[in-house]
């Protein structure tokens, strides 16, 4: 049902003119490391020539001042192909570096902007994988995989030149079965890569059963699951162990493919190389020259064929980034406008909604006034529209125009992000994020200092329970606050409220049980908050509900009754029936 | 585990023993490439003297066959030991993984509670994996340098002495060079791991709690939490990029000087004539091959290093070994009665008691209740009757004899937990509900079951029904639908002992009441006996007797009218609970 879907096809033009805007902020660096790669592959190609022409004008020529010149020649060549294949491999991997720095800053500014809807299809973990894995690879692709399988072209490209400028007659001869082996090694690369594919299917099972197993390993002690576990384990990693097996045999093979190769190409160059010297006076310096490119072309051309498959899979990656990346973000109408600070009236005239044309009603001819400050309790049964209400109320989806209006603006014309700063939501398990209690209530927000930071905790009461447990508000909040309790995230929640000051709260309170201290605590802090605001409140307590002026009761997504508690009990009707449902 | 330790004290040897032939076979073989490639040069410095000389073509034409077949033979060779020597690493690696495992298995929540998750997998995959680069590609590579030098150094010296050591002679700084740079390289890679982890981890938390960015409007402040730490990662992958370029570079320039310095030292010597140009040629093309073996040395004792590492995390967690050994030898057929007798208890490396001086009975037939405060003891004790912990000080009893003398497997098939935190399998749903049984359970028997957690018309809904796969790559289904099931998993399993720890806290209370009348059934049809922890009192309506725990001692046990007379944290419970009624979500 949530299939990883990917809508952009990438191929690499596609990616290099999407990453090209990046680059292009960095011009020099850009087009200093092209010209790098150029006079690099020159010089490499240089230097079987001095080689050759030493031997020639030197030695065969019995010049010692020729050979010795060439010896200087030699040394600075050396150094400065040390000194420039230093700089082109740091400086395209730093040029790459800012590029991903670019990328994932529009990934996570574009991710946030996304609805809310994407965040309920898409499970975290891949949402998180697009932004930290793929841009990884992507960028594994531009520090190894473009920059060597360019230079290795250019290096090919100038090592059959060099060779051709030496005798045109003996590359021919000399590179004649060159694409027979080409493409054998080819095809062994293609199995590499379907091999590598399956053999990363078979280490993420592993992982993941191992993940699973040892998160779980209690329930798989008490329930007496280890011997068909380590069963279930071992056929995972024996598994893994014959795909690797495969692996290790074709990456071997590639072996006899390229020493074959090199044997037939050098073999031909000596062979036809003293042929030729008879023929055509081919000098022996130039010979030697030649069996030295010769023997260069290989390793270029192995690498090319391995980083074509991670070229493969960095495109998979660039696929399902830019897939994110394309995502539509929410939708805001032209000319919305900011609403700096609302009085906090409602209305809700005539509002029908579904979430997809094709789906049913949720929520049927809701009609509504909430005056400013007032206190409504929406209580009604799972699925009776409760939850889809107050995403209505946030833009969390659109409601159809002018159904909802907020001091008599209808809700759409204002912006959400304006909107959302004036409504303060508490969810049933609110997110807590990792750092301190004081972070987790002011969320990074210039505006709110500790001192109101601290004064919404002790509104709370939190602070009063944090001092006995001797905590203090700057102390640490594990991941997703796991050394909190339940009720104490709650209680955190709150102070967010108290610390923003919104103007309208909307309340989705906790249905899990609470102990009974911090369940007091609780009630209190839902007393602080409510007061003095307009307040929505999706009830699951009497004590709760007692406090709210009204009372909403909706029903498959229609309001059946509204009312206070006393009158709503006396009605005798759906929330006589809630209510008798008690513990 | 006296196996386990023979095999990770020593494992190189043990392995050699695990697949000797494979072992011995690939370094044969390798020995012989790397005689081959070390001769075949000379053949071209006999061809190129063959042409400078001109000698006729024949000769040529004979020494280019040799040099084919001795190529061609180079590459079957290679590919033979390669092949030999992959088998003897792959079958290690895999072996190693599948003991560590099953090590894993036999330990108790002590050792999980002091190694996190995160850490032990880590030894499993990266620690097995980098352990199998050391005994694998890293000691192959080794040798493969120090046979490459045993033959070629020779070959070097018979063709000119002088040359070798005059052009040969920063060589042996080059292993070390490599060795240390690669550490270099490790640690800075350590760092912008650490980044991205970094990174990560606050990609997770932005997108997980999303609501709360967008509900608060702080994306903004979001993003500049995100660019800093991916600037950071930046910085971090600049350093190892610094290091990464020096690597090639430096290390090509450390023998190609030799290169160098051959053009400097050998122009007397052939003008003299002395010496041939195709000896020349030759033994240009020989300080060139040197490359790869004093990379190899390097490179390979840099894998050995860091396999040395990994093997010795790999080692301390095998060491710790089981404090709830699983040395019964009884098998626990029938429940009577469990006892705890003075039972008191710390957990591993605690000075404070978590419980004190526990004595009760229950027996078969009969329904506990267990309430407290947080953190009163409640799910400590549970966890004790199961053996996840070993107790010293008292004794627990099932029927009059100690538990650790029953086996593990028959104790926790008699005592079924439901716990409190749920955890679902990548499984199907009806696996996941089987998941304690020995069989996939029958359709009729899973239907039943999600009837008595109330969840069958919700897995209906599902595309594939019961066959739904859950987990991430599967259904996601709610807290409360997750909860449900992990009982229906301990329900389907009728055993004559159930303990529920605190597991019907997020149901609702009609599905609460299907459970309970559910139960009520097994105690009188099969005598089943039950302790339930519990919050909500409403939970407990049916049990016997309740024990109240209070900071980890028994303040009072007995019916409701007892625990009002005796208990004071029952009473507040009762108060506070009594002015909270629920109304049913």
């Amino acid at each position: 049902m949530n299939e990883d879907i990917i809508k952009t096809k990438v191929n690499y033009l596609v990616m290099f003119k999407r990453l090209w805007p990046y680059t292009r902020k960095h011009p020099w660096i850009f087009i200093s490391v092209i010209l790098i790669i150029l006079v690099l592959t020159g010089i490499s190609r240089f230097i079987p020539f001095v080689i050759g022409y030493a031997i020639d004008k030197g030695i065969i020529a019995k010049d010692i001042s020729v050979f010795k010149m060439m010896a200087l020649v030699y040394l600075a060549l050396e150094i400065a192909r040390t000194i420039l294949h230093f700089s082109q491999t740091y400086m395209f991997q730093v040029l790459g570096n800012r590029v991903l720095y670019y990328l994932r800053e529009d990934l996570i500014r574009h991710t946030q902007s996304l609805p809310l809807q994407y965040f309920n299809k898409t499970p975290t973990g891949r949402t998180v994988t697009r932004i930290a894995n793929d841009v990884s690879s992507l960028g594994d692709l531009f520090t190894d995989g473009v920059i060597n399988i360019f230079i290795n072209i250019i290096n090919i490209v100038a090592i059959v030149t060099a060779m051709a400028l030496i005798s045109v007659k003996l590359t021919l001869i000399t590179l004649l079965f060159s694409p027979i082996f080409i493409g054998l090694a080819i095809y062994l690369s293609n199995r590499i890569r379907d091999i590598l594919r399956e053999q990363k299917k078979k280490l993420s099972n592993i992982n993941s059963f191992l993940a699973e197993n040892l998160n779980g390993i209690k329930i798989v002690q008490l329930y007496n699951r280890v011997p068909k576990n380590l069963k279930i384990f071992q056929t995972l990693s024996d598994d893994y162990r014959a795909s690797n097996m495969q692996s290790v045999r074709a990456y071997a093979a590639m072996f006899p493919i390229m020493n074959c190769f090199t044997g037939v190409v050098i073999t031909s160059a000596l062979y036809f190389g003293g042929w030729l010297k008879i023929s055509e006076s081919l000098t022996i310096g130039a010979i030697v020259a030649f069996l030295m490119n010769a023997q260069d072309f290989m390793p270029p051309l192995r690498d090319i064929l391995e980083k074509y498959q991670q070229f493969q899979n960095s495109l998979t990656s660039a696929e399902r980034i830019f897939t994110l990346l394309d995502e539509p973000a929410e939708h805001e109408i032209t000319g919305a406008q900011d609403h700096p600070s609302v009085r906090g009236e409602i209305k809700i005239c005539n509002l029908n909604f579904r979430y997809e044309p094709e789906l049913p009603l949720v929520l049927h001819n809701i009609n509504l006034n909430i005056k400013a400050g007032e206190s409504v309790a929406i209580v009604g049964r799972t699925g009776s529209g409760k939850s889809t209400f107050i995403s209505l109320l946030q833009r969390f989806y659109d409601a159809p125009e002018k159904t909802i209006l907020i001091d008599d603006r209808p809700l759409e014309e204002i912006k959400r992000r304006s909107i959302r700063s004036r409504i303060g939501v508490v969810q049933q398990d609110n997110f807590i994020f990792r750092g301190t209690i004081a972070e987790n209530v002011h969320l990074g927000d210039p505006k709110i200092d500790e001192k109101t930071v601290e004064r919404a905790l002790a509104q709370t009461g939190y602070l009063d329970l944090l001092q006995r447990s001797g905590r203090d508000l700057h102390s640490v909040v594990e991941e997703r606050g796991a050394n909190l309790s339940v009720g104490e995230r709650q209680l955190i929640a709150f102070a967010r409220i108290l610390a923003f000051n919104p103007d309208i709260l909307i309340l989705d309170e906790a249905t899990a049980n609470i102990d009974s201290e911090s369940e007091l605590i609780l009630q209190k802090a839902t007393h602080e908050v409510i007061k003095s605001r307009t307040s929505i409140i999706i009830a699951h307590r009497l004590s709760t509900i007692r406090e709210c002026h009204r009372i909403v009761v909706l029903s498959d997504g229609k309001i059946v009754e509204v009312g206070s508690h006393q009158a709503l009990m006396n009605q005798n009707g759906h929330y006589y029936q809630l209510a008798n449902h008690l513990a | 585990m006296t196996e386990n330790s023979s095999v990770f004290k020593n494992p190189l040897r043990h392995y050699i023993r695990y697949q000797p032939r494979a072992f011995f076979v690939g370094i044969f073989l390798l020995v012989i490439t790397n005689a081959l490639d070390g001769l075949y040069p000379l053949l071209i410095k006999i061809g190129i003297d063959q042409i400078e000389t001109q000698q006729p073509l024949d000769d040529l034409g004979r020494t280019s066959l040799l040099l084919i077949a001795a190529l061609t033979s180079l590459g079957a060779f290679r590919y033979a030991w390669r092949k030999n020597f992959g088998r003897f690493h792959t079958y290690a690696m895999e072996d190693m993984r599948q003991r560590i495992f099953k090590h894993f298995t036999t330990l108790g929540p002590t050792f999980f509670h002091k190694n996190q998750v995160g850490e032990l997998m880590s030894v499993i995959t990266n620690d097995v994996s980098s352990f199998r680069q050391a005994i694998g590609p890293g000691l192959l590579i080794f040798l493969d340098g120090l046979i490459y030098l045993a033959i070629i150094l020779p070959i070097m010296f018979t063709i000119n002495f002088t040359w070798t050591w005059q052009t040969l002679i920063f060589l042996p700084l080059v292993p070390f060079l490599i060795n240390k740079v690669m550490k270099l390289i490790h640690i800075n890679y350590k760092i912008a791991q650490d980044r991205y982890s970094e990174l990560t981890g606050l990609t997770q938390e932005t997108i997980g709690g999303i609501r709360v960015v967008k509900s608060y409007a702080q994306e903004n402040h979001r993003t500049d939490l995100f660019c800093q730490a991916s600037n950071k990662l930046e910085v971090a992958n600049n350093k190892v990029a610094l290091i990464d370029s020096l690597f090639m570079p430096v290390m090509e320039f450390g023998v190609t000087s030799g290169s160098v310095i051959l053009f400097f030292i050998a122009a007397n010597d052939l003008y003299s004539g002395a010496v041939t140009v195709g000896t020349f040629v030759a033994f240009h093309r020989y300080i060139q091959k040197m490359v790869w073996p004093v990379t190899a040395l390097g490179l390979g004792f840099s894998y050995y290093e860091k396999g040395k590492a990994s093997l010795s995390r790999i080692q301390a967690v095998v060491d710790q070994e089981t404090d709830i050994p699983n040395s019964g030898t009884l098998d626990l057929r029938a429940f009577h009665k469990l006892e705890f007798k003075d039972v008191s208890f710390k957990f591993p490396g605690m000075d404070l008691y978590a419980l004190r001086d526990i004595s009760f009975q229950i027996n078969a037939g009969e329904h506990v209740g267990l309430m407290g405060q947080v953190g009163s003891g409640k799910s400590t004790l549970v966890s004790l009757i199961l053996r996840m912990y070993p107790v010293h000080e008292g004794q627990i009893l099932i029927n009059d004899i100690p538990i650790e003398n029953y086996t593990l497997n028959s104790l926790r098939k008699m005592m079924v937990l439901v716990t409190q935190e749920v955890f679902l399998f990548s499984e199907t749903v009806t696996r996941n509900i089987g998941y304690g049984l020995l069989q996939d359970p029958e359709l009729s028997e899973v239907t039943r079951m999600t009837d008595i957690v109330n969840i069958r018309g919700e897995i209906e809904n599902l595309p594939q029904k019961f066959d739904s796969q859950l987990g991430e790559r599967g259904v996601n289904l709610s807290g409360g639908q997750k909860q449900r099931l992990s009982i229906a998993r301990g329900l389907i399993l009728t055993s004559p002992f159930l303990i529920l720890d605190d597991s019907l806290s997020a149901v609702d209370t009609r599905t609460e009441k299907i459970i309970e009348e559910e139960l009520s059934q097994a105690k009188k049809s099969m005598q089943q006996t039950r302790l339930t922890v519990a919050h909500r009192l409403s939970s407990l309506k049916n049990a016997d007797r309740i024990i109240v725990l209070k900071d980890g001692t028994i303040e009072a046990m007995g019916t409701v009218s007892d625990l009002i007379a005796f208990s004071p944290t029952f009473r507040t419970i009762v108060s506070v609970q009594s002015s909270q009624e629920v109304i049913s979500e």
